[in-house]
């Protein structure tokens, strides 16, 4: 027999002891268990809430990409009001300024529950590019209550083309009957989910705001963009000539809205982190516990492994390994499992925290990214966490007389 | 096995005790002098709790004692660094009373695990290790789990385990005690081609047979040597 107790190199060394680390996952399972257990419960929510965030970022900013150069609404005393149709020409008539696309924007509930949902007028060449309809048709030019409704709304409501819809508002001309003429689909899916195209004149009328738009979206030649923001923020009034109070123009550049976007996610971000914080909190006494699950028959473990020839530093070693399987075990399954929470449970229960609103169990698609930073965030986390639990007990025992732990 | 030189073991004056529950201490081992000379078979003969498991692990230094000093080769234990230690003993084996073994790891690997921070690859340490269960009269338990084997399988797989990388120094602690009479025969004639291709032999045992085979026997009571 050749000398079997010559060390064969590094190398294979720690190679063979990272074996017996992974084979130490099977062998306590308890242990496997509770801990994947504790590691998917802290990652798992925070990788569906990060995904959920990157979802509505990349929906928002597509949106700002392709809207206007400039977004043109009034204020009067300082606070927003509507704005007369006149002021069209006047913007259109500023140098470096070529379309001005008015809209009436009015928020309104619908169906016996209450459904809430954004009336949008605009001229029908004028929808958003990433909208399309599926079904039926636009609304026609000077056919009143004509409305072309978000596919997940219509689907929410019961309604399809050709459905009327009961009188969802009152003015003074009286209730109206609406027809759903159409419906669409949109790239971002909160625009299928809550919004309803019609026509200038519908939103108006709707509104009971006749001759009146709440904004102007402005499109400028190559940089005039500026220009054009500085003399329209310069105009003493956008309503008619010498009546006061006067409409002062509120405008916002793209570069706005990306900033006000950041900031407003930044801020739904924050709040949602704010619990997760906590749970990291709980989690490291918690994942200490389940690290030192089978305490008792991992110390007789090292006992007898130091008694046959592993030194202290081989047991830290495959307690290492061990551990960074186990925490890699938890993240993949948490995020695999976030996957599923993402595209087939719809985000529910974590996107209202991000979608103000939004019902627990989202009647409309959320929007979803799965970015791998929250995942790699989690297994560092979760790895320091483990590795503390288990190195220290690994430590414990090795350190201590074999005779002794084994007994 | 190949003839090899045995390793020498030295207690002085070695005391082990342990503390009760009143706060009091229990001296398992008091003032215990052995000297065992390389290629030696000593066996250490004594009634249950006599303090022969606790000699032998201080010898086989898996324990600490409280005062005096374990030699290794003329080296004290004490006095090395921790990874020294695991270093010096590597060549030196223990066969537990229990057959202590890491439990759902299967037979084989137990056998073998020894052999993990060496480096050796998989399909080695298992032939190496079913050539050893093959000498205890094993062979048919491979594969299957501790939980699954009898006290005498368990320690005679626990005798390959130490046998496994041919110890310079070996200890056995009661090893035909859960054994019927014709596996204790082999266990015997195990440990005595152990001893005979050179291996120092330290036994606790008050199996006659084993005694038999044994070049001196010193016999403990209370923790103390009280005859040779």
């Amino acid at each position: 027999m050749r000398n079997v107790g010559a060390s064969r190199g590094a190398l294979r060394v720690v190679a063979a002891i990272a074996r017996s680390g992974a084979s130490a996952v099977s062998l306590h399972r308890l242990r496997t268990v509770s801990t994947v257990l504790c590691v998917v419960a802290i990652v798992l929510p925070y990788v569906v809430g990060s995904g959920i965030a990157a979802g509505l970022r990349a929906d928002m900013v597509a949106a700002v990409d392709a809207g206007p150069d400039l977004h043109v609404t009034t204020l009067r005393f300082g606070r927003p009001a509507p704005m007369p149709e006149s002021a069209i020409a006047v913007v259109a008539d500023l140098p470096g300024v070529t379309s001005v696309v008015p809209r009436v924007v009015a928020e309104t509930q619908l169906g016996t529950r209450g459904e809430s949902a954004v009336v949008v007028g605009v001229p029908r060449d004028s929808l958003p590019a990433h909208v399309s309809v599926m079904d039926g048709r636009l609304f026609a030019p000077n056919a009143p209550n004509e409305l072309v409704m978000g596919h997940d709304l219509a689907a929410r409501l019961g309604l399809k083309v050709g459905d009327a819809v009961p009188p969802f508002y009152r003015n003074e001309s009286g209730e109206r009957v609406s027809r759903v003429v159409g419906v669409f689909g949109a790239g971002a899916p909160l625009w299928a989910s809550q919004v309803i195209f019609t026509s200038i004149e519908t939103a108006q009328t709707i509104s009971a705001e006749e001759s009146a738009v709440t904004s102007l979206l402005v499109t400028c030649q190559p940089n005039y963009r500026d220009a054009v923001a500085e003399r329209l923020r310069a105009l003493p009034t956008l309503g008619p000539p010498g009546i006061r109070p006067a409409l002062r123009a509120r405008v916002t550049t793209r570069d706005d809205l990306y900033a006000l976007l950041a900031r407003r996610l930044l801020d739904r971000e924050t709040l949602f982190q704010l619990p997760f914080i906590l749970a990291f909190a709980i989690g490291i006494p918690l994942v200490l516990v389940t690290s030192g699950v089978g305490l008792a028959e991992r110390r007789r473990e090292a006992g007898l492994l130091r008694a046959v020839g592993w030194s202290v530093d081989a047991l830290l070693l495959r307690s290492l390994v061990e551990g960074a399987l186990l925490t890699l075990i938890g993240t993949s399954l948490s995020v695999l499992i976030a996957f599923v929470w993402l595209d087939l449970a719809n985000g529910a229960g974590i996107a209202p925290v991000l979608l103000p609103g939004a019902a627990r169990m989202p009647g409309f698609r959320v929007p979803w990214q799965m970015l791998p930073i929250p995942a790699l965030l989690g297994l560092a986390v979760t790895s320091v966490l483990v590795f503390a639990g288990s190195t220290w007990s690994t430590w414990r025992a090795a350190t201590a007389p074999p005779a002794e732990a084994m007994r | 096995m190949t003839a090899q030189t045995g390793l020498s073991v030295e207690a002085r004056e070695v005391r082990r005790e342990f503390a009760v529950r009143d706060g009091t201490a229990v001296a398992a081992v008091a003032g215990v002098s052995l000297s065992v000379a390389a290629g030696a078979f000593v066996a250490v003969r004594g009634r249950s709790g006599s303090g022969k498991t606790t000699l032998l692990a201080l010898l086989a230094g898996l324990d600490h004692p409280t005062s005096g000093s374990v030699l290794l080769d003329g080296v004290d234990l004490a006095r090395v660094s921790r990874a020294e230690r695991t270093r010096r003993l590597r060549p030196t084996g223990i066969v537990f009373q229990n057959g202590a073994a890491v439990p759902r790891l299967p037979v084989w690997e137990n056998v073998s695990i020894g052999l993990v921070p060496l480096g050796v690859p998989m399909a080695e340490r298992r032939q190496l290790a079913e050539a050893a269960l093959e000498t205890v009269a094993l062979q048919h338990v491979v594969a299957r789990r501790p939980e699954a084997l009898s006290a005498g399988e368990r320690q005679r797989a626990a005798l390959a385990r130490a046998l496994l990388h041919s110890p310079r120094l070996l200890f056995a602690d009661e090893p035909t005690s859960n054994l019927d009479p014709e596996s204790a025969e082999i266990v015997c004639d195990v440990l005595a081609g152990a001893h005979a291709s050179g291996a120092t032999l330290v036994v606790a045992s008050h199996d006659e047979r084993m005694l038999a085979r044994a070049a001196r026997v010193v016999e403990m009571r209370e923790g103390r040597l009280v005859s040779e």
